[in-house]
């Protein structure tokens, strides 16, 4: 054989490699980074007594999926629940979301809300100072408030959730006082999330310099950030142990943690069992069964409140601005099924706006749009769709602003999970519907949600406040930069969604939410899929590991590592 | 006259056999070189097992391709030759009907890129100067880039679809003929016989088509030939990561990429496709080293 032929030959062993994706590389990643779990974590000797245990302690390692990885740390800045995670090592926030589901003060020891709804006022603890020496007080809060709120920070939601503050007063040292002109209910599912950084940190740094150090109140410094690899946190010996979750005073037991972002799955699936991580975090379905029957790590399950995975329908053009059409897609889709073909049934099926684990979840949407494909492909006729050519994909045949004769093509667009629409495209295709189905990264999705160039296109929202209906379906969000995708205008929803977020009793609010599902259902403004429930491997020489009230969120106050 | 005519006919009838017989000669002696080299000929019959496959695919695969016909992700067994992937067609079916997307790339992208980089070779290499300089030279800047990296370039500006990978594939490999066949022309434009023709007042087109190209085939061939296996490499990469062809396409870098995740779990989702896609790379590369050694004019029949 002649040198081109064994060049080649390597290329073709260089492509088969790959399959194994990237294993080998983020392998060896995980062998350069790791200080063997649990190594550095037993000073020897120093027990003051006998009986009592060694010192706690760890260097623990959680890998967790790359779009996890924050674009920028700063939670005043960036939108997503896995920084604002990341920033609740580094800065207690003024209360918390506690594993049961209540609000905790943390660095507020309690709040009141006065008699009209518009003002609220916020005791602080007075035994607070920051990572950097800066005391905490009430301007320090005012500094936090006014940065969020400041348009030159863009802040893409945080923002948004504290609402149109009209004012922070500083009361006295202590005391610090949010008025607003209008009842704003869900300020509190903004505070769980709002970090609360030194003003003195934050002065000395320019805003896009500041998330490489950020200076909070919180159990861990942030020590170091490498992009597309790792972020590792280390703990302050002068933490006053201020969130309501640690079960000790002082410091964490943890030395450090580090956060590992793997891009495949076969390796994040793989990444306890073999000993490079302690935790995964969004373990991949297929790998759940590994940690089932082990003696080595623990399964948790976490359930995150929000909307599921969900694709939302462009009503505003062809072929989805026909209801027949968007409702044969929801009557075409049969989630028992692909949730036993994909993921073993172990992802929740979900049938409307909000997922089943939504506290605000109206059931009704169950029985709204059963698996019938007969009953899919008669509304497609009524709409003009009919298969006249044979070749199996319906064309229009009248249909108003589409050329007769053009195929019922439409797109799935999806940012991940794209699985399910290649399950859904094989059952589509019984019903002629030629469904694309196309993997596109997140600048493209919100390029082409401006364009309006879209069928059916991947959103997904995480809170377990009903506000996040208001955010995808109230029509006034239908605006660049908005949530409001699907073009949808009905004039009752509007209101609802109004009145949602003026509430502030969460029955109330709950039960308008459940109108606002039914009519989103009636008028199919989106295609629901499954629900995505946050599986962990543990391994077992973590204690004490605690997971939040929502599936991503979790506390390491009190863990450690034992050998 | 017309007797001259006749004459003239005759003659030029006689020769047209003789060429031929030439031409067949020709043949047979480079058939006999091709066909004592072993691993060539291992490559040409993978490689008409694949072309019957891809011909026939519609009559011989057990199970329709694009169809849910089992549970997902069933190993290998007598029903399921190759298993089934995470969505339960079948793999086998899958893989042998990969061929007809994989070969049609791989000759449809080498067209691409030969025709019009043999062309443009041809023209450099025979007027030289000034339209020889501009075209080497926008020609070097495309061969600056990795052929990989200007394909992905190509996709990013045209959108990633199955037929833009051949023209990607095809462009990035044209500068390449390119050069190959101005090496020749520069040689071939020197001989005795194309100063003869350019003196009885052949057009520079027919000069280039009927003396010079005829004599720089043969590289071309060979070429295209290994050509043929990159592509096929190069297009399926380009699918595995998703530029390439769509779901549910059965093509065999988009079925390798599907089953990647799943390699602990379900390797024959990966594997499978991957052995496809090396055993016809393989046999271009071998059936291409076997013409190059049997069509190189200085080789002698021992």
């Amino acid at each position: 054989m002649n040198k081109r032929v064994c060049l080649n030959c390597l290329l073709v062993i260089v492509f088969l490699l790959s399959l194994v994706g990237c294993a080998p590389g983020d392998q060896a990643g995980a062998t350069g980074n790791e200080p063997a779990p649990a190594a550095s974590s037993q000073p020897q000797g120093n027990t003051p007594e006998a009986e009592e245990p060694a010192k706690k302690g760890g260097d623990l390692i959680i890998a967790v999926p790359a779009n996890l990885e924050p674009a920028s740390f700063d939670g005043h800045i960036d939108p997503f629940q896995s920084t604002w995670l990341y920033d609740s090592f580094i800065s207690d926030p003024l209360l918390i979301l506690a594993p049961n589901g209540e609000y905790q003060p943390a660095l507020a020891e309690r709040w009141e809300l006065s008699e009209d709804g518009k003002s609220w006022t916020f005791y602080l603890r007075d035994d607070v100072y920051f990572q950097d020496g800066t005391p905490f007080n009430a301007e320090a809060v005012k500094y936090n408030f006014e940065r969020v709120k400041d348009p030159a920070l863009g802040s893409a939601q945080l923002s948004d959730d504290l609402g149109p503050i009209k004012s922070v007063e500083v009361v006295d040292e202590f005391t610090v006082r949010l008025n607003y002109d209008a009842p704003w209910a869900t300020l509190l599912d903004g505070l769980r999330r709002m970090p609360i950084w030194s003003p003195t940190a934050a002065d000395k740094y320019d805003k896009n310099e500041f998330d490489k150090h950020l200076v909070g109140t919180g159990p861990f410094l942030f020590t170091e950030w490498v992009a597309n690899d790792h972020v590792t946190f280390t703990r302050w010996e002068d933490y006053g142990g201020w969130n309501p979750i640690q079960n000790h005073e002082g410091p964490v037991y943890l030395n450090s943690v580090t956060i590992r972002f793997i891009g495949e799955e076969a390796v994040l699936g793989g990444v306890v069992a073999n000993g490079n991580a302690h935790i995964a975090q969004e373990l991949p379905a297929a790998y759940v069964v590994d940690y089932q029957d082990t003696q080595d790590a623990t399964l948790m399950t976490g359930y995150q409140a929000g909307t599921g995975l969900q694709w939302v329908m462009n009503t505003t053009s062809p072929p989805l601005d026909q209801l027949k059409v968007r409702q044969a897609l929801l009557y075409a889709t049969d989630q028992d099924e692909i949730n036993e073909i994909l993921y073993d049934g172990l992802y929740l099926t979900q049938k409307g706006p909000l997922n089943s684990v939504h506290p605000c979840y109206w059931d009704g949407v169950e029985t709204m749009y059963p698996f019938d494909l007969e009953k899919a492909a008669s509304l497609l006729e009524e709409a003009g769709w009919r298969d006249e050519n044979g070749d199996g994909i319906r064309e229009a045949h009248g249909v108003p602003g589409v050329e007769n004769g053009a195929p019922l093509i439409i797109r799935f667009s999806a940012l991940h999970h794209e699985e399910i629409g290649e399950a859904l495209q094989l059952t589509y295709k019984e019903i002629g519907i030629d469904l694309k189905v196309e993997v596109i990264p997140g600048p493209v999705q919100l390029d082409r949600v401006n364009q309006r160039d879209f069928e059916l296109m991947y959103e997904r929202q995480r809170s377990p406040d009903p506000r996040i209906l208001d955010q995808i379906w109230n029509s006034k969000y239908d605006q660049p930069g908005g949530w409001a995708w699907s073009g949808l205008k009905i004039a009752e929803v509007d209101q609802l969604l109004e009145e949602i977020a003026a509430s502030s009793d969460i029955e109330y609010r709950c039960e308008l939410a459940k109108d606002v599902q039914r009519i989103v259902m009636e008028n199919a403004g989106m295609l629901p899929t499954l629900s995505q429930p946050v599986y962990y491997a543990v391994d077992n020489s973590v204690k004490d590991f605690l997971l939040g009230a929502e599936g991503n969120w979790f506390f390491l106050n009190n863990a450690y590592i034992v050998d | 006259m017309n007797a001259v005519m006749d004459h003239n006919t005759k003659f030029s009838q006689v020769e047209k056999i003789s060429r031929t017989r030439a031409k067949l000669d020709q043949f047979a002696y480079r058939w006999r070189l091709f066909s004592r080299n072993k691993g060539a000929m291992v490559g040409l019959v993978i490689l008409i097992a694949w072309l019957s496959v891809m011909i026939f695919a519609d009559s011989i695969v057990p199970y329709p391709p694009l169809d849910k016909v089992t549970r997902a992700r069933q190993a290998p067994s007598a029903e399921f030759w190759f298993g089934s992937d995470m969505l339960g067609r079948d793999m086998f079916s899958r893989v042998l009907y990969g061929s007809r997307i994989s070969l049609a790339l791989g000759v449809i992208s080498v067209i691409i890129g030969a025709v019009p980089g043999t062309a443009l070779g041809l023209i450099a290499g025979y007027f030289g100067g000034k339209v020889d300089d501009i075209i080497m030279r926008v020609l070097d800047a495309l061969l600056a880039f990795p052929g990989i990296l200007l394909a992905l370039v190509i996709i990013a500006s045209l959108g990633p679809s199955i037929q833009n990978v051949m023209i990607a594939v095809g462009i990035s490999t044209l500068p390449q003929y390119a050069r190959l066949v101005r090496g020749s022309v520069l040689t071939i434009k020197e001989l005795v016989y194309i100063e003869a023709a350019r003196v009885i007042g052949c057009k520079p087109i027919r000069i280039m088509l009927h003396h010079i190209l005829p004599n720089a085939i043969s590289p071309i061939i060979v070429l295209s030939t290994l050509q043929v296996g990159n592509a096929i490499l190069v297009g399926s990469g380009l699918s595995f990561l998703g530029l390439g062809a769509q779901p549910p396409a059965a093509e065999w870098g988009l079925m390798t990429a599907a089953g990647r995740e799943l390699l602990s779990k379900a390797w024959w989702i990966s594997t499978f496709p991957g052995l496809a896609i090396l055993s016809v790379v393989m046999a271009f590369n071998l059936v291409g080293d076997g013409l190059r050694v049997a069509l190189d004019p200085r080789m002698k029949v021992g």
